[in-house]
């Protein structure tokens, strides 16, 4: 395989919980990413699948330098990202980007299509001379499916679906080589949606491009991601191939999303064999000892509150997965239609 | 692509065709825009009669606004004096005329100094946040303590000793400094809580991760978003400007004679609205027209800088 | 299924809803004839896109439409045979609650920050039901019990921001059970919640509706949600009903191009599919809905039928439908509802 484009290791990041306005003392830590580590290929998708407050979002800020990391390391093309400053870190910009998930929020009201999509290269001068800038603008917004001559407008003007493609005609604009994209269709309508991921798949092929694809819904993930890493509580808890996390998840956690999701087909009703976890996800300010799954595990014995398990392959996995007792447990009985 | 999303439909949704191509963005769309709303056009000309006025009261008047005659003292609107004579037989009409001038640049001036003041640093605050917002805060809640008569008298007193004869244009400077340094700080919050709501936006994060610096951040993405806000308090705060202007000169601490200002003029004939309504009547119909000219004018542009309004 | 020969729970029909000022020109049509029928014990799911008046109907039967901007511009909306629409306020208000509840998709925000849990629930014992405040107190443990919160008995102390989001969810759910409602309308109920949450709430909910035959209309985006608890299904486009049928039937053989359109958005969890075959365009604006078949723009099989005639939602012959139980608004219905839904049909 090719050299990695961008290699994470040991990433932690938590935020101070703080008491009091003019002496601001910590109190406590939200552990929103724990240690978390992976590799990503050129033209590859990594899927990152987890609930709310498992740390996705904060792992994307960390990885888009929105946010500080308090330890561990990235490096993007072999070069220390955190070490970045001044005009390496404005340069560096241009090769990762990101699209946000929220298509009302995420562009200024105030300005217009052509101005949002501009801003780029008003922010990078040196990649179009001003005289270029509105035709390259034309054509991003003509490579993401919008009208060209739209260029006026301002967002409300636009669809939930349209306002995202603008998002990504943005991140696309100064030609990047990784894009991170943090729930970029699950603001979106089913039929929207479908169209937003079949652009994204084409612009990958289009331009080469890498994408850590952050999402809560699995189906998504599956279908665009090659590898995908499933986190729970700020840690990744089983990661592989498409295939190997979804047909065969050795993790309980896995499994227990996986069966989960609602299938579409009332036939399966009732037939399929589902783990249901019982209460919510505990609060990452103080995430429980040993496995952090061990209070909803079904699997979970005294082992487990004491050692943390190794994110690893083992004799039953041939994925690394972060369980003492990881085995595949066929988690899709989904007739084949 | 084969998806392309130009149907019809969303063509009729979005409205008519883009206009014509030049290049355009949310001032010159604000400004079209304007042209076309009565409220504007209406205010705009209240205002610009009101500006004339200040800036060229002998296009209105020959009459000398400081001279009377004691003979004539509340003598009634005729057709000597349209507007009556006031207590020391005084042109009421030449007053008024002459009273904008100094109305309006307290006014106008002291709005502006607050909410420049005021928005910089709660766009600061609300961008920063952290050590610089606390820091800021604690200053001013500093100012915002002290009650604003009680501020006035020692300010204006530290400079001015009782009874010494003040140049106008130093006065109106040092009543103008004075409502910023105590009204700032209301300012500063509705700038603050505008901002820190725009600075959590995506449409900054997505700026950030572009590479955006702050000053793009905050003058590009977050002060268009906050303006309304402020804009709303601004007109309001005019109009208690040219008040707290009447209310110092009433003190004996503010403007006084022989500068004429609506507020002087209003505080003069403070004990005497009966036997002399007109006194009051007309620079007091001056000053609520002129303030709800300018509160009109802050609800036109407030709509204007919204293209969601459009 | 449930069977009931007797008067439907809940009957609407033809509901016809506006929002906006005719004065000004700017008219959306949210609602064009909207028909559907609850029977006790029976879950009906109204399955549609933003802005497909799912939502607004559900308002409409319960009487919490916001009047102004929406107008109700015909058809009727009967509750055990009991016309509601232009009925005496206060006697709906008597209905909510005691006979037809709601529960809605962010539950922070529909339960109140300075009241506790327990409070706020025991309030429609005491206020309808002329409790004790104690009696009701523990009338309102009981339910959170009822809907598995764990500590009931303390947690009807705490505060809504103390529970989690599924915690909430259940709370909203034991508020709307308080008086016993024979018609429970769920609003997009998981939506909000993550995926393992949303499994242990739509459970609940269909235990919930066995136990007491109470008649549920789900509103959802999700189709498969709705797979898994719906009896029957209505889908919604442009403010009409375009098919209904019982739920195997329209996984089966969906009738109408925008439910195929739908199904085939959907990526799947088995990989399998390829490319997703998406409905192309956006749905049209409210306010100038397309003559004809108000699919027809997006829909890969229109004929010069369907842009001038309005199809109808007719009975089809579907030999696997429970009685004459699959409807579709489409003109060329028969055409679809032999295939199953992977295959391609060309136009």
């Amino acid at each position: 395989m090719s050299q990695p484009i961008l290699q994470v290791k040991d990433l932690v990041k938590h935020f101070p919980i703080t008491r009091g306005v003019v002496f601001q003392k910590t109190v406590g830590q939200v552990h929103a990413v724990d240690g978390v580590s992976f590799d990503l290929h050129p033209g590859e998708t990594l899927g990152v699948v987890g609930e709310s407050g498992c740390g996705k979002s904060t792992l994307a800020q960390v990885l888009m330098r929105l946010e500080p990391p308090t330890s561990g390391t990235v490096t993007f093309d072999g070069e220390d990202l955190f070490a970045k400053s001044g005009a390496a870190l404005k340069a560096w910009r241009r090769d990762m980007q990101v699209v946000l998930q929220d298509p009302y929020t995420s562009l200024n009201p105030r300005k217009t299509v052509g101005d949002i999509v501009g801003e780029p290269f008003e922010i990078h001068p040196e990649v179009a001379p001003k005289g270029e800038r509105r035709r390259k603008v034309q054509e991003l917004l003509d490579v993401v499916g919008l009208n060209p001559e739209h260029i006026r407008r301002y967002p409300h003007q636009f669809s939930g679906g349209q306002r995202q493609r603008i998002g990504i005609a943005r991140a696309l604009a100064l030609r990047p080589r990784v894009i991170v994209c943090d729930e970029p269709v699950s603001a979106l309508d089913v039929s929207i949606q479908a169209q937003v991921m079949n652009l994204l798949g084409e612009l990958q092929t289009e331009f080469g491009l890498s994408y850590i694809f952050i999402a809560h819904d699995l189906g998504v993930v599956r279908h665009l991601s090659d590898r995908v890493a499933v986190m729970y509580l700020g840690k990744i808890v089983e990661t592989g191939t498409s295939e190997e996390i979804y047909e065969r998840a050795t993790h309980p956690y896995t499994q227990a999303l996986l069966s989960s999701v609602p299938v579409p087909d009332p036939a399966a009703r009732g037939k399929r064999e589902t783990i249901r976890l019982t209460g919510d996800v505990p609060s990452p300010a103080a995430p429980p000892s040993g496995c952090r799954f061990r209070t909803r595990c079904p699997k979970a014995t005294d082992l487990c509150a004491e050692q943390e398990p190794a994110l690893a392959a083992g004799p039953a996995s041939d994925h690394p997965s972060a369980c003492h007792y990881a085995e595949v447990y066929r988690t899709l009985p989904v007739p084949s239609r | 692509m084969t998806d392309t999303i130009t149907d019809p439909q969303a063509e009729a949704e979005i409205g008519s065709a883009a206009e014509p191509a030049a290049e355009a963005g949310l001032w010159s769309d604000a400004w079209k825009q304007l042209r076309r709303r009565p409220l504007f056009l209406i205010s705009g000309t209240v205002i610009v009669i009101v500006l004339l006025m200040a800036l060229f009261p002998s296009l209105f008047t020959h009459v000398d606004p400081v001279t009377g005659n004691l003979d004539q003292s509340g003598a009634d609107p005729s057709s000597d004096a349209w507007f009556g004579r006031d207590l020391y037989g005084r042109d009421v009409y030449s007053r008024t005329i002459h009273g904008a001038g100094p109305s309006l640049a307290v006014g106008l001036l002291a709005t502006i100094g607050t909410v420049l003041v005021g928005s910089l640093a709660g766009l600061v605050m609300g961008y920063a946040r952290g050590l610089t917002d606390a820091v800021l805060s604690r200053i001013a809640e500093i100012f915002a303590g002290l009650p604003f008569v009680l501020g006035g008298i020692v300010i204006l007193t530290t400079f001015n000793k009782p009874g010494e004869i003040v140049p106008a244009g130093r006065l109106i400077a040092q009543v103008v400094l004075t409502i910023v340094v105590l009204t700032w700080p209301l300012a500063m919050r509705i700038m603050r809580a505008a901002a820190l709501t725009a600075a959590q936006q995506d449409y900054v994060k997505a700026a950030r991760a572009l590479g955006a610096g702050p000053l793009r951040i905050m003058f590009r993405h977050m002060l268009p978003n906050c303006l309304a806000p402020v804009l709303v308090y601004g007109t309001i705060q005019l109009g208690v400007n040219i008040g707290a202007e009447a209310t110092l000169s009433y003190l004996g601490i503010g403007l006084k004679d022989p500068v004429v200002s609506w507020g002087v003029m209003i505080a003069e004939v403070q004990s005497r609205i009966i036997q002399m309504p007109h006194a009051l009547f007309f620079p007091a119909t001056f000053l609520v027209v002129t303030v709800l000219a300018f509160v009109m004018m802050g609800d036109a542009l407030r709509d204007a800088i919204d293209p969601r309004g459009r | 299924m449930t069977e009931t020969a007797a008067a439907p729970l809940l009957e609407v029909s033809d509901l016809r809803v506006e929002f906006g000022n005719p004065r000004h020109g700017d008219v959306a049509s949210v609602l064009n004839g909207v028909s559907y029928q609850v029977s006790a014990g029976e879950t009906l799911a109204v399955l549609g896109e933003s802005g497909s008046g799912k939502s607004v109907t559900a308002q409409t039967v319960m009487g919490i439409l916001d009047t102004p901007p929406g107008r109700i511009t015909g058809g009727s909306v009967r509750f055990k045979g009991e016309e509601l629409l232009g009925a005496d306020p206060e006697r709906r208000r008597l209905l909510r609650g005691e006979s037809m509840a709601m529960i809605f998709q962010d539950a922070l925000s529909a339960l109140n920050p300075v009241y506790t849990v327990g409070a706020q629930i025991a309030e429609q014992f005491r206020f309808r039901r002329g409790m004790s405040r104690k009696d009701a107190m523990v009338k309102a443990a009981e339910l959170l019990d009822l809907v598995k919160i764990p500590n009931a008995a303390q947690r009807v102390r705490e505060y809504p921001h103390q529970f989690s989001g599924g915690m909430r969810q259940r709370a909203m759910i034991a508020m709307s059970l308080a008086l016993d409602p024979e018609l429970l309308i769920a609003d997009e109920p998981t939506t909000a919640l993550d995926v393992t949450v949303q499994a242990q709430i739509m459970e609940l909910l269909d235990e919930l509706c066995r136990e007491r035959t109470m008649g549920m209309i789900l509103i959802t985006h999700d189709l498969g949600v709705v797979a898994e608890v719906a009896d029957r299904i209505a889908v919604m486009y442009a403010g009409r009903i375009v098919e209904e049928a019982d739920a195997a039937s329209l996984y089966a053989h969906p009738a109408h191009p925008y439910t195929r359109g739908l199904m085939a958005s959907v990526p799947r969890l088995d990989g399998g599919g390829g490319q997703l075959d998406p409905i192309p365009g956006l749905p049209p604006s409210l306010s100038a809905i397309p003559p004809g078949c108000p699919f027809h723009p997006r829909c890969a099989h229109a004929e010069d039928r369907c842009r001038s005639e309005l199809p109808s939602l007719r009975a089809l012959d579907d030999p696997d439908a429970t009685g004459d139980d699959h409807r579709a608004a489409c003109h060329f219905a028969e055409r679809f509802v032999g295939a199953s839904p992977e295959e391609v049909l060309t136009p």
